[in-house]
């Protein structure tokens, strides 16, 4: 059974791309383009691990990663985000976040993270 | 008798030289400090003399009551008397003052000439009054011992042995110091005790003969004179009394000399105003009871000593013994002040400045020619008791010597109160009053002695002209000297102009109080001397022991160093010229310090200046507070500013921040498509097709970012530069819709524009104003309803501007977002509304346009949801910026 990844972002071109970059993987693939959404799909699709921007319309990253991590069995948590403060990468690890990465990203490095994150026990 | 009277008498002048001797050494330690007001109290009561002892009774038996007058007027004076002792005693130590004849030398323009004759009139004018001290210890000695003195200068008279004692006395306690002005312990303390001695004697005697009394078959006769005692004396003679004594207790050599210059604390003054009068009082209680006693007891004797009948027919010799002690010491403090201080008067004026200041070193010639004036003056009233009879009563001849003094009254307060009183109107006021005391108290007096009978029955002899005036010779002579003098004094001083010193020493003196004392008080003097030259002057006439002292100190308190600087400079030059004065008067010192200075002459004007360098001195600190208060407020601005600079530093890294994450959004989607097409060349065409579409819109987007973050910061740092044409804002607006006509109708927008007819042409920058109409018309395509949306252009002519608006009924802005709109990267703050396509700095930049034309932009509230955002342009017939 593949593993499911949640990808949240408002930027349609970014979410695109990944979406096509998962599914090449062979991953389970949904995606959201606003926090409420994320939140929705993460209930109803329980994925294995939440790419999640941070400024998004509505409910932000932040905000989305505290409602994961609330869950039992909570999947993992990776911040993609062009926030580039020292202060917003703490403030995601503090709500529960597994991994801070920087926007731009390299996909290869994304993959790489992913299946270590994933295959950990 | 006689011998007893010796014996005691002698042992009470030892005990007086021991008395000096004593306060000498203890006076001044700490002990007897709180005591001094006392001290001081008692030593003005030498005022009391022989006279009081003797004369006062004989008054009080020939005319009753009138003798209290000479002990009211002082008692009246000291109300004048309190502010004029302050005063004084300031002048005394920062004028170097040790003498009425000092004070009025000095007041008017430091003058030899007025020192010389106060010197000379006071001489003329007390020497009889200490003959009278001498002629008192005499009489009474050989009325107790029934000695009969025949010869004039006889050995045997006690009283030539008690004047050469007094010669000693002075000599030893009042010329210990070169400075006249410095306080004598031993000769304070001294004349305090004996001030105490003569009072308890008083009061003793008094308590004990009238205990007496009271049980003598004569008593009911006395008590029935004394309540028929009559104050009928006339008011003339009342007013006279009152006025001439109270003047004397000021001017009285001996008064002046511890009242003022033997005072060592301002502190000491107050007390004695009301110490002095109690003191008065108590010596003269017993006067009319033994006035009323001798008149009974000893009708047969005259009535100058029942004090000494009275005592011994009462109660014997014992208590007439000390009767006589107690005028014993009236007389002899009388004479030892006295003494002392004409001494000082005559020496500094009349023998000092001929057989002193040339010498070298001048110390002790100054105090040997102190001493010489003391003996000779002594030698004086002992050969004038001797050669001059006393045809008056005791107290005759002491108010004669009061109508002198009292001539030095209107110079001496004018010169202390009115800065106009001038030197010759002091000198020729002062020689006027004598002459005229000098007529009608003297010259009756001369005239019996040398039998002029022509002069004594001729109309202008001073008993007719007085009778003719209807007042008692004293009276008259009282009146018209006084009156003449003051009136003369006035008058000369309106009408004479005075030397530019005098009138700086005029100054001084009136304003006395204003100014400190000593080391600090003003310098009058411009110039310099060499300071050797000082020195050697300061050597010369207070020795050179004591002028390292002062010099030494003056130099630790002014932070001078005298080798580093060997010019002396005005104030030390005052200072070393008060140090001069004390010893030998001010108008030597004056003259003394020329020789050494080469002084220029301040007018009238740089004097007022100096003086009020003080007042100036307390303006400034003011006007520095006043600064200071100003720079506090400029700190607090420059704080605010620096605020302001720290928060628009944290704006613009905010800005920073936001632009570097806008960028970063599309460069992540560009690098993240362009990997997947680098690593996946089995991508089908249609993704391959997508990607490659999204990569170039991606792009686009970062360069209008680009472009619109630096033309916001041309715009924000003032370096966008408008270049202004004559623009139809009209042909503007349908050329930008024109450009979108393809897009709305692709988006199904009904979009059109209305331009009023009446467009007038403005001065504008057309490019500038074109990229604000596209801004303003993407945002209203973007927004507008999906379904059916609407768009308007329009733009309207107002009275003095241009008014364009453009509409669409998309879903509004809400009332608060109205302001911030036009904030940079407003739509990445509220995230409900942010639309990817955008910069997010569009609006800021719009607003900076409208802003540089001096136009306005703004969000229209209207009814229905729709957006409508409007600008002004004002309305230019000419070019702004070529005027």
């Amino acid at each position: 059974m593949s593993s499911k990844i949640l990808i949240v972002d408002d930027e349609i071109n970014i979410l695109m791309s990944l979406e096509y970059l998962f599914k090449r993987k062979g991953y389970e693939v949904f995606i959201a383009r606003n926090g409420s959404e994320a939140k929705a799909l993460v209930d109803s699709s329980s994925p294995d691990l939440v790419l999640l921007d941070i400024m998004m319309p509505d409910v932000d990253g932040y905000e989305v990663c505290q409602y994961i991590k609330a869950k039992e069995n909570a999947p993992k948590v990776i911040f993609l985000s062009a926030k580039s403060k020292k202060s917003d990468e703490e403030k995601g690890y503090e709500v529960g976040a597994d991994l801070y990465l920087h926007k731009p990203f390299s996909n290869k490095d994304l993959v790489q993270k992913i299946k270590e994150l994933i295959t950990s026990p | 008798m006689f011998y007893t009277l010796v014996i005691v008498g002698i042992l009470y002048l030892l005990l007086i030289f021991l008395a000096g001797w004593f306060f000498e050494r203890k006076l001044s330690s700490s002990v007897f400090k709180p005591w001094m007001p006392y001290v001081y109290a008692l030593a003005l009561a030498v005022y009391c003399t022989a006279w009081t002892f003797y004369g006062s009774i004989g008054r009080a038996a020939n005319s009753g009551l009138s003798f209290i007058l000479i002990y009211l007027g002082p008692t009246l004076a000291l109300f004048l008397w309190y502010p004029v002792s302050k005063k004084l005693f300031r002048l005394k130590n920062s004028q170097g003052i040790s003498s009425l004849a000092d004070f009025l030398a000095a007041r008017y323009g430091k003058s030899q000439s007025l020192g010389a004759l106060v010197a000379m009139l006071s001489l003329l004018g007390i020497l009889p009054y200490i003959s009278l001290q001498i002629k008192a210890i005499s009489e009474s000695f050989s009325f107790l011992a029934q000695a009969e003195i025949k010869s004039s200068l006889s050995t045997a008279d006690p009283a030539l042995y008690v004047s050469l004692l007094m010669i000693v006395f002075t000599i030893a306690f009042g010329t210990r110091y070169v400075q006249g002005n410095r306080p004598k312990a031993g000769l304070i303390g001294t004349i305090a005790f004996e001030s105490l001695f003569k009072l308890i004697a008083f009061v003793v005697v008094g308590i004990i003969a009238i205990k007496s009394f009271v049980k003598h078959p004569q008593f009911d006769q006395a008590w029935l004179n004394f309540q028929s005692l009559s104050l009928d004396a006339q008011g003339s003679e009342w007013m006279s009394t009152l006025l001439i004594s109270a003047f004397a207790f000021m001017l009285l050599p001996r008064q002046f000399q511890m009242g003022i210059v033997e005072n060592n604390s301002e502190k000491n003054i107050a007390k004695s105003l009301w110490l002095f009068p109690l003191y008065l009082l108590i010596i003269n209680l017993f006067v009319l009871p033994f006035a009323f006693m001798g008149q009974v007891l000893s009708p047969e004797v005259n009535s100058d000593f029942y004090l000494l009948s009275v005592s011994k027919i009462l109660s014997g010799d014992a208590l007439a013994t000390l009767a006589f002690l107690g005028g014993l010491s009236a007389s002899t403090s009388m004479i030892i002040v006295s003494t002392l201080a004409l001494g000082n008067m005559i020496s500094t004026y009349l023998l000092v400045p001929y057989f002193a200041v040339k010498n070298k070193p001048a110390t002790q010639r100054i105090i040997n020619l102190r001493r010489l004036a003391i003996a000779l003056i002594i030698i004086l009233a002992y050969l004038y008791y001797h050669f001059m009879a006393f045809s008056n009563s005791l107290v005759s001849i002491g108010l004669i010597s009061f109508v002198a003094m009292s001539q030095f009254a209107p110079a001496f307060l004018g010169g202390l109160y009115w800065r106009d009183a001038k030197r010759p109107a002091a000198y020729w006021s002062i020689t006027l009053g004598f002459v005229i005391w000098f007529y009608f108290l003297v010259m009756p007096n001369l005239a019996q002695i040398l039998d002029l009978h022509y002069w004594l029955n001729s109309s202008f002899s001073a008993a007719n002209i007085a009778a003719r005036m209807g007042l008692s010779t004293f009276s008259a002579a009282s009146f018209l000297s006084l009156g003449f003098n003051a009136i003369l004094f006035v008058f000369l001083s309106l009408r004479l102009d005075s030397s530019i010193e005098e009138q700086n020493q005029a100054l001084l003196f009136v304003a006395a109080d204003k100014f400190g004392t000593k080391e600090n008080s003003p310098s009058l003097y411009r110039g310099t001397a060499p300071f050797p030259n000082m020195k050697a002057l300061l050597v010369n006439f207070l020795g050179s022991h004591r002028t390292e002292e002062v010099l030494e100190r003056y130099a630790r308190l002014n932070n001078i160093n005298w080798l580093s600087s060997p010019l002396a400079d005005g104030r030390m030059i005052t200072y070393a010229e008060r140090l001069l004065s004390e010893t030998i008067g001010p108008a030597s010192a004056k003259i003394m310090i020329a020789s050494v200075v080469q002084k220029e002459e301040l007018g009238q004007r740089e004097v007022l200046d100096i003086l009020e360098e003080s007042k100036k001195v307390l303006l400034l600190n003011k006007e520095l507070s006043k600064r200071s208060d100003q720079l506090k407020k400029a700190t607090e601005k420059l704080q605010e500013a620096n605020d302001k600079l720290l928060e628009f530093a944290d704006l613009k890294d905010e800005f920073l921040y936001t632009v570097t994450h806008e960028l970063r959004t599309p460069l992540t989607a560009i690098r993240s498509q362009a990997e997947l097409l680098q690593d996946d060349p089995e991508m089908p065409e249609a993704e391959r097709q997508m990607f490659l579409d999204n990569i170039v819109a991606d792009c686009d987007r970062l360069t209008r970012l680009i472009s619109n973050v630096l033309d916001l910061e041309k715009f924000e740092s003032g370096n966008q530069k408008l270049s202004l044409t004559k623009v139809q804002v009209g042909d503007l607006i349908r050329n930008a819709v024109a450009n979108y006509q393809a897009m709305a109708l692709k988006q199904g927008i009904d979009f059109a524009c209305e331009i009023d007819d009446s467009l007038k042409a403005t001065y504008a920058d057309a490019d500038r104003i074109a990229q604000v109409i596209t801004n303003l018309l993407g945002n209203a395509l973007k927004f507008a309803a999906a379904d059916g949306g609407v768009v308007r252009a329009s733009a309207i002519q107002l009275e003095d501007s241009i008014k364009v608006t453009i509409l669409d009924n998309g879903n509004g802005i809400p009332a608060a977002d109205r302001e911030i709109i036009f904030d940079k990267f407003y739509q990445v703050r509220d995230q409900t509304r942010r639309k990817p396509s955008g910069s997010g700095l569009g609006l800021a930049i719009c607003k900076n346009i409208v802003q540089m034309h001096r136009g306005k932009i703004w969000v229209e509230s209207t009814a229905k949801r729709e957006t409508c955002l409007c600008f002004t342009l004002p309305q230019y017939t000419k070019n702004p910026l070529k005027s």
